[in-house]
């Protein structure tokens, strides 16, 4: 009896931890989704945001520019924690120019639903800015918290008329931004000597964005051999588009709007990205920006380390029975 | 103040470049023969396909149906013996037509990639 409990919980264990293994990072069926710069991708993984650039459109507020970094790691195969932290660049309208750490960025993915034939992923996820860690000229002083939907598609199964379109794939995202507080009032002491009070507004906002990206490296393994070798081989043309929509609050009008072409590169253990930021309203901007991204995948580079979790290690290094 | 933060990032990107050699992935298909989606003058003798890292042998294979959905290959699928990065399967010759191969690769640290291409042969010039 004792025998049989032990060897169902090592059946269990090993659907749970092993059986899944295909499933590292962006890799649906056919498909392999590189990681996206703006829009979050819906995979969950062993991987780091090595580093990550966004050199911002100047709006009526000024310019922000920002470098960070992120890791996630998987405890299931369905189920990763991510912590993400920036440094911040700011360049005021008015004003002199700053710079610190912003607040800490923690998160959480859960995959819902998977089909490799039908290169389709949908994701949960939520998402949390600490507020009032970084310094107050840069980072905001209230928390913000970001429950959402993310999710994926390949276009593989169009008709053999269309095959030429079956390297495009969508992905995108879908959240609330939540603020721990609608407003904060700062009061001051005037040159004359009299109290001021400024009051800001943290509105509730619906930021959502999907990416439309074209796999050179589909086209060539399962459409036709175009004949492109390294490193256009390994090329994905991308667009990304992204929007934040404030529902609540003074600003309730103010949607900003990007569309962010550009190109990501995938090697075998690192991907990098590269997208101009294109405002496509006069509140996101009135120049372009960059974002730039450098992206390792940390559970092949070192699979035995970076898949180890406290049940086991989630990249077996034994092949399956 | 400022070097720390630079020496640490380059010393990443250089565990980044290091590393690799001793490490394993998915396996991605490089190229094959046939030529995904192309058309062959004549029955090619085998299929074979050259994927970006090393496969289990036990667990990769690759099978040639032709467009009734029939297995046509020697069933002989291997990786290849001298080289770990080759998957490749005999055909006996082959009539005009189209075909697809599907395959299956498993990586040394057991990442499975899977996929399916298109090929045909010719009419024989008359």
């Amino acid at each position: 009896m004792q025998r049989t409990v032990s060897v169902v919980i090592a059946t269990l264990l090993g659907v749970l931890f092993n059986a899944d293994h295909g499933h590292a990072h962006g890799v649906v069926g056919k498909r392999f989704f590189p990681a996206t710069l703006v829009v979050d991708d819906p995979f969950v993984s062993d991987e780091i945001d090595l580093l990550k650039v966004n050199k911002g459109s100047t709006n009526q507020n000024g310019t922000e520019t920002s470098v960070g970094f992120e890791f996630s790691k998987r405890l299931t195969p369905d189920f990763d924690l991510s912590a993400g932290w920036r440094y911040l660049f700011q360049q005021p309208t008015n004003g002199p120019s700053t710079s610190g750490a912003g607040n800490p960025e923690f998160g959480f993915k859960y995959v819902l639903f998977r089909s490799p034939e039908h290169e389709t992923i949908l994701t949960t996820g939520f998402g949390a800015e600490i507020g009032g860690i970084g310094p107050a000229r840069v980072a905001e002083k209230i928390s913000t918290f970001s429950p959402g939907f993310l999710f994926g598609k390949g276009l593989g199964e169009l008709p053999e008329s269309l095959k030429y379109l079956r390297p495009f794939s969508i992905n995108g995202q879908l959240q609330v931004t939540i603020p721990s507080d609608r407003r904060t009032v700062t009061t001051s002491v005037n040159e004359n000597g009299d109290i001021e009070q400024d009051t800001e507004h943290h509105p509730t906002t619906i930021p959502f964005g999907f990416a439309i990206m074209y796999s050179i490296p589909y086209l060539q393994s399962f459409v036709k051999d175009v004949g492109l070798n390294a490193p256009l081989a390994n090329l994905f043309p991308i667009v990304e588009f992204n929007w934040e929509t404030p529902v609540s609050g003074p600003g309730k009008k103010l949607t900003t709007a990007f569309a962010n072409p550009g190109l990501i590169w995938v090697g075998r253990y690192i991907e990098v990205g590269l997208e101009a930021q294109v405002p496509m309203n006069k509140v996101s901007g009135k120049n372009a920006g960059i974002n730039a991204l450098i992206h390792v995948f940390i559970d092949d580079l070192l699979p035995n380390i970076f898949t180890w979790t406290p049940w086991g290690v989630i990249g077996p290094t034994s092949a399956p029975k | 103040m400022e070097k720390k933060p630079l020496s640490l990032f380059l010393a990443l990107l250089f565990s980044v470049a290091v590393l690799p050699a001793l490490a394993q992935a998915h396996a991605f298909p490089v190229r094959s023969d046939p030529r995904v989606g192309w058309t062959v003058a004549v029955s090619p003798p085998k299929v074979t396909i050259w994927f970006d890292g090393e496969l289990e042998p036990a667990f990769s294979t690759i099978t040639v149906y032709n467009a009734a959905k029939q297995q046509v290959d020697k069933h002989n699928s291997r990786v290849s013996g001298s080289d770990n990065s080759v998957l490749e399967v005999d055909l006996p010759p082959l009539s005009a037509g189209s075909y697809r191969v599907y395959w299956k690769a498993l990586s040394k640290d057991t990442h499975v990639t899977e996929g399916d291409f298109a090929f045909a042969v010719a009419e024989k010039a008359k």
